[in-house]
C-alpha cells in the first residue's frame, strides 16, 4: 500500500487535496506543519509528500533535508501554492520540489500528476 | 445574611448550570459544523472529480449554522480549484436556496457584514435577475460592498466584464486589481490585454497592465513602452510591469518617466529593478548622483554578478 503525506497549515486545502486523491489505492495522512512532516518521516517512510502552501518550505534554511537524508527512500515531494515570484519557484525545485502548481488548482490534473508518480515509482 | 447566602448560592448554581449548557451547546454545534464541513469538502471534491466516483447526492441542509457553512465551504471550493462542475453547482445552490438566504443577509447587514456576504455571493453561478437584485450596491459609499457587488455582476455576466470595470465609479486599489487577476486566472474573466490597454478608461488600463504582469504576456511590450512614454498616471506602472517582464528599458520615453517621477516612486522603481537584476548603467542617464549609489547599493546587497 502506497502513502503519501499531505502538509497544510490551512486545514481546509489539507481536507480538499485529501478529498481529491480519496479512492486511490493509498494511505493518506495529513499533518499541519513542517515538524510534524519531519516526525512523520522518521517513523514511516512515505512514497509522496504534497505540501500545500510554500511558505513552511521558504522558512526553513534546508527544508527537504529530513526527507532526502538516510536510506534509499527518497519521497517524491509536490508543492501546491499561490502563485510565487519565479525565484521563489527556482528556489524549490533547486531544493529537490519534484512538482510545482499554483492555486486555483485542477484537483484532476493533481490527481493524475500524483497517480503517474506513485506508477512510476512501482516501476 | 442568612437568607443571602442560599440565594446566592442558588445564583451562582443557576448561572454555573446556565454556562455548562451554553458550553455544551456551541462545543456540540462546533462538532457538527466540522462534521458537516469535512463532508462538504468530500463532496466539492467529488464534484470536480465526476468520473470513476460514485454520483454524490446533493446534500441538504437545515439551519442558518449549517447553510452557512456549506456556503463558506462551496465558495471556497470555487477559489481554490477550477474546472468546476457548474450543473451540480447550480443544483446545490439552487436545492439550498443559498442565494436566497445570502440575498437577505445581503439586504439586512451593513459594512463588512454585507461585503462578505456580497463576496460569497459572487463565488456562485447565479442567474441576472439575482444579480440586479445588488446593482444598487455597487453605488455603495462603503469601497468593499461597492466591489463585491462588482463581482456579482461579473459572475452573473462575465460577457459585460468590460463594461462593468469601465463604468466602475473610483479607481481600483491594488489589492481590487489582484482580486481581478485571480478572477482571470480562473478563467472567469476573459478579456483581451490589449484592448484593456488601449482603453480610455484608466481602471481598464491598470487592469489591462496587472494582466500583463500577471500572465508574463511579452507581447504587450510595445503597449507598455507607449504607456510608459505618454501617461503621466499608469506611466510608472507600465516600467514596473517592463520590469516583472525584463525587458529592456533603453528609451527616451522610460527615461524621462523615470527622471519626473517623484523620489518615492522613483526609488521604489530602483528596488523592483535590482529584484529583478537589470545592471548598475541601465537608466544612468536619468538618475541623479544620489540615486545612482542608491541603485548601486541596492545591487551590491543583492550579491549578484551583473557585470
Amino acid at each position: 500500500m502506497r502513502r503519501i503525506l499531505i502538509v497544510s497549515d490551512d486545514p481546509f486545502s489539507g481536507e480538499l487535496i485529501r478529498a481529491a486523491l480519496d479512492g486511490l489505492r493509498a494511505e493518506v495522512r495529513c499533518v499541519a506543519d513542517m515538524s510534524a512532516m519531519e516526525r512523520m518521516c522518521r517513523h514511516a517512510a512515505f512514497d509522496l509528500v504534497v505540501v500545500s502552501g510554500a511558505g513552511g518550505l521558504m522558512a526553513s534554511a534546508r527544508p527537504l533535508a529530513a526527507l532526502r537524508s538516510g536510506g534509499l527512500q527518497r519521497p517524491l515531494v509536490y508543492v501546491v501554492s499561490w502563485l510565487q515570484s519565479e525565484q521563489t519557484v527556482l528556489g524549490l525545485l533547486e531544493e529537490g520540489v519534484d512538482q510545482y502548481l499554483t492555486f486555483p488548482v485542477s484537483l484532476r490534473r493533481l490527481r493524475a500528476k500524483v497517480e503517474t508518480g506513485l506508477a512510476r515509482r512501482c516501476v | 445574611m442568612r437568607i443571602a447566602m442560599p440565594a446566592l448560592l442558588l445564583a451562582a448554581m443557576t448561572m454555573t448550570c446556565l454556562l455548562a449548557f451554553a458550553g455544551a451547546y456551541r462545543w456540540r454545534r462546533r462538532r457538527r459544523e466540522a462534521l458537516l464541513r469535512r463532508r462538504s469538502i468530500r463532496l466539492a471534491a467529488a464534484l470536480l472529480l465526476p468520473e470513476g466516483t460514485s454520483a454524490p447526492g446533493i446534500p441538504r441542509v437545515r439551519g442558518a449554522a449549517m447553510r452557512r457553512v456549506l456556503t463558506e465551504v462551496l465558495a471556497a471550493c470555487v477559489a481554490t480549484a477550477v474546472d468546476i462542475d457548474e450543473r451540480a453547482l447550480r443544483r446545490i445552490v439552487a436545492e439550498n436556496g443559498l442565494d436566497i438566504r445570502l440575498l437577505r443577509t445581503v439586504r439586512f447587514t451593513r459594512g463588512y457584514r454585507r461585503a462578505y456576504a456580497l463576496s460569497l455571493l459572487a463565488a456562485f453561478p447565479l442567474a441576472r435577475a439575482t444579480a440586479r437584485r445588488t446593482e444598487r450596491y455597487l453605488r455603495s459609499r462603503h469601497p468593499q460592498v461597492a466591489f463585491q457587488a462588482l463581482l456579482v455582476q461579473l459572475a452573473a455576466a462575465p460577457g459585460e466584464a468590460q463594461r462593468r470595470l469601465c463604468e466602475f465609479p473610483r479607481p481600483f486599489t491594488d489589492c481590487e486589481i489582484a482580486e481581478l487577476e485571480l478572477l482571470a486566472r480562473r478563467g472567469a474573466l476573459r478579456l483581451c490585454p490589449a484592448e484593456l490597454l488601449r482603453s480610455r478608461s484608466r481602471n481598464l488600463r491598470r487592469f489591462g497592465l496587472g494582466l500583463v504582469r500577471h500572465f508574463g504576456i511579452d507581447r504587450a511590450e510595445s503597449d507598455l513602452r507607449r504607456i510608459a512614454a505618454e501617461d503621466p498616471d499608469l506611466g510608472c506602472d507600465a516600467v514596473a510591469t517592463l520590469c516583472a517582464l525584463h525587458r529592456p528599458l533603453a528609451g527616451a520615453g522610460i527615461e524621462r518617466r523615470i527622471a519626473t517621477a517623484d523620489a518615492f516612486r522613483r526609488r521604489s522603481m530602483l528596488r523592483r529593478m535590482a529584484r529583478e537584476g537589470y545592471a548598475a548603467r541601465t537608466l544612468y542617464g536619468a538618475l541623479a548622483e544620489a540615486d545612482r549609489q542608491y541603485y548601486e547599493s541596492l545591487i551590491r546587497s543583492y550579491k549578484r554578478c551583473l557585470g
